[in-house]
């Protein structure tokens, strides 16, 4: 079996944030949605962080984007997951989901 | 702005001040140049007085230090007086030494559209510049606390340099 790579929450978080905001997924749509499900407020740098640590491994790719007045002139980076990005993903939720499987979370730290 | 800041370091490293900061106590050190001959060096490119000669060290270094300080004054008032409505210059710069050159561009530019859309929502500007200072920070902070913490102070400023000159 060949290995997949293993993703942290993170990395989850983001990879799935670029698929719900695809094909529009930048730093700031990727920052807000990640936000807006999760409650949890990443800065760029953060951001980029994880975008770059993707990146290198093959999981996700960028592609830049129009320049529109509101960024100042400048460019948007667009990400995409690519084909292993949505193997290891499927397969770290898989994985998740099979910890997760048979236990009653309600209440259970009551 | 970039361009801004490179011409005055340029020119900072091009002046008197820095050599004699920097230089200068080395050389009058092994005694192969006059303190004299810098002092000159420092009155004709910056036009002090005579009296120049005569103050004492810590007196010759805040007299300099005033003429950056001033410099770097006139360069940030500019942001202010200038175009209020555009992000901090200054945070853009940190952001332009200390970000990966790999997303610099993106980050700046997200951290502008956050900024554009704080303005359109009717946010004052102030607190829109605050909020953007705030967001930089956060951006360069842990890279910066890691490099620190990797290289040490010295290395973190020489890292710095080596990034902005090659941003050019």
């Amino acid at each position: 079996m060949a290995r997949v790579d293993e993703l942290t929450l993170i990395e989850q978080a983001t990879m799935l944030a670029i698929m719900r905001q695809h094909p529009n997924a930048y730093g700031v749509s990727i920052r807000d949605e990640i936000k807006t499900r999760t409650g949890k407020y990443y800065s760029f740098g953060s951001i980029y962080a994880v975008l770059e640590r993707l990146e290198d491994r093959g999981l996700i790719k960028s592609r830049e984007g129009e320049a529109t007045a509101a960024r100042g002139g400048r460019r948007k980076l667009y990400f995409t997951v690519t084909g292993s990005g949505h193997l290891a993903l499927r397969a770290s939720l898989i994985a998740v989901e099979a910890m997760r499987e048979g236990l009653d979370l309600e209440g259970a730290w009551a | 702005m970039i361009e801004e800041i490179k011409n005055l370091l340029s020119a900072l490293a091009a002046s008197p001040v820095v050599f004699w900061l920097l230089g200068g106590i080395v050389i009058c050190v092994i005694g192969k140049y006059e303190r004299k001959t810098l002092d000159r060096k420092i009155i004709a490119a910056y036009g002090f007085d005579e009296s120049f000669m005569s103050l004492s060290d810590g007196e010759k270094l805040s007299k300099m230090f005033g003429v950056i300080v001033a410099m770097l004054r006139d360069l940030f008032a500019e942001d202010l007086e200038e175009a209020p409505e555009d992000p901090p210059r200054a945070a853009e710069f940190i952001i332009g030494v200390f970000a990966k050159k790999r997303y610099r561009k993106s980050i700046l530019s997200d951290l502008a559209e956050d900024f554009a859309l704080d303005i359109a929502s009717g946010m004052s500007i102030r607190r829109a510049r605050r909020r953007y200072w705030a967001a930089a920070v956060a951006s360069v902070a842990p890279q910066a606390y890691a490099a620190l913490k990797r290289i040490g102070v010295l290395g973190l400023l020489l890292e710095a340099a080596r990034r902005f000159i090659g941003a050019s």
